[in-house]
């Protein structure tokens, strides 16, 4: 689990750069990448299910993309690189081998239809997961300014 | 310039660059606010933008077009650090528009060896990711590299979709080169890493994010039917090496 999180941080930063991150936000690149693979591998090894991992695993992203942008303003990359690894790529990949199928006359359809419905519901569960990270974060960040009573 | 248009201008680099809609609409107000400007964007759209304008009493109702878009998430950064510094009144609209205009510039094309670089890491990484073995790694860094240095020097030559097309079937071909040559036992991610570099995952991951808002759903559409397209080529570019190579 620690390796494919450490795989999975590396391509985050590799990725952060691919996308002109300035280089200041590669290490919180690093700690979303991290993060967002530990908590998807530990909830899946818990026996969640695969798409409440992966919301789950976008909301610590998305957490730890907030606060690095409350010190750092840099929040739409490291955003976005911390929730590339946790998306449909192997599904998307299959429904494109399926379309590759399909297009040599070979009855895929059905394959094509399991792996992009797959590929959706995983991109929505990024997208919900990662809206909510938001409003935690900053649920979060002003619960810390608040003045005490 | 009015400073409605320093205002629109604002969001629309935002969108130019890739940069969320909400990024877009939160600048757009701290730069509206910071300007006096009472206006609102109703309609988003990939192509372009609509809304209010309340001056002097009277209603006036504004379209902005947006124009092409590309990836550049760092000038997203600065394009909000700008709202940020407008927000605090440390930047006034002369600033913001000469600062905006250098934003709004076309991308350099600077910096090439280390984008095919970071395509080549990209590959290699995911490969690991995906549970690839280590000669997958090693063809996906190659494929890699090559496609986005392909992409880079057919970008400008040719339309978004066939530059995509040529630099995936590019690396298509080296990895299922790889593959025919009995070099890696894992097909699966090795062909998905080598074109890393091409999956609009930056468009759909902020087209379901636009989705959640009511609001944004027409540009969340476009920028998913967009991405869409990409797939498409992609697969296109697989089954074309596929059956070359294969």
């Amino acid at each position: 689990m620690i390796v494919h999180a450490l795989w999975t941080a590396l391509f985050a930063v590799a990725l952060a750069v691919l996308l002109t991150a300035p280089a200041r936000s590669l290490g919180a690149a690093f700690l979303c990448g991290a993060a967002g693979m530990l908590v998807q591998d530990g909830a899946l090894a818990l026996d969640v299910r695969p798409s409440w991992a992966t919301a789950l695993a976008a909301t610590a992203v998305a957490v730890v993309a907030t606060r690095s942008a409350h010190r750092q303003g840099v929040h739409p990359v490291i955003m976005v690189t911390g929730l590339l690894p946790l998306g449909a790529s192997s599904a998307v990949f299959q429904a494109l081998v399926g379309l590759g199928r399909l297009a040599a006359g070979e009855d895929a359809a059905a394959d094509v239809a399991v792996h992009a419905s797959r590929a959706f519901v995983t991109f929505l569960s990024v997208a919900v997961g990662a809206a909510a990270g938001v409003l935690v974060a900053r649920v979060l960040v002003r619960g810390l300014r608040r003045p005490p009573a | 310039m009015r400073p409605l248009d320093v205002a629109l201008d604002t969001a629309v680099a935002v969108l130019r660059n890739g940069g969320p809609t909400a990024e877009a609409e939160r600048c757009f107000s701290k730069i509206s606010e910071a300007l006096g400007v009472k206006a609102r964007i109703s309609v988003w759209r990939l192509d372009c933008l609509a809304g209010l304008e309340e001056r002097d009493g009277e209603r006036a109702a504004f379209l902005r077009p947006v124009g092409a878009t590309t990836l550049d998430l760092s000038r997203v950064g600065e394009i909000r650090a700008l709202a940020d510094r407008a927000a605090a009144g440390a930047a006034d609209a002369r600033t913001l528009e000469a600062e905006l205009t250098a934003a709004s510039a076309p991308s350099p094309a600077g910096r090439p060896l280390r984008s095919i670089l970071a395509a080549a890491a990209c590959a290699a990484f995911l490969c690991q990711v995906a549970q690839g073995d280590a000669a997958a790694s090693a063809i996906a860094l190659a494929a890699g590299a090559l496609g986005q240095a392909a992409r880079l020097l057919l970008g400008p030559r040719l339309p978004p979709l066939a530059g995509t097309l040529g630099a995936a079937l590019l690396s298509e071909i080296v990895a299922c080169v790889g593959l025919r040559l009995g070099w890696s036992s894992t097909p699966g991610p090795l062909l998905l890493a080598s074109v890393v570099y091409a999956i609009p995952s930056v468009g759909v991951i902020q087209g379901f994010l636009d989705l959640l808002t009511r609001r944004y759903r027409l540009l969340g559409a476009g920028r998913l039917l967009d991405a869409g397209l990409v797939f498409l080529v992609l697969a296109l570019a697989l089954a074309l090496a596929h059956a070359i190579v294969l």
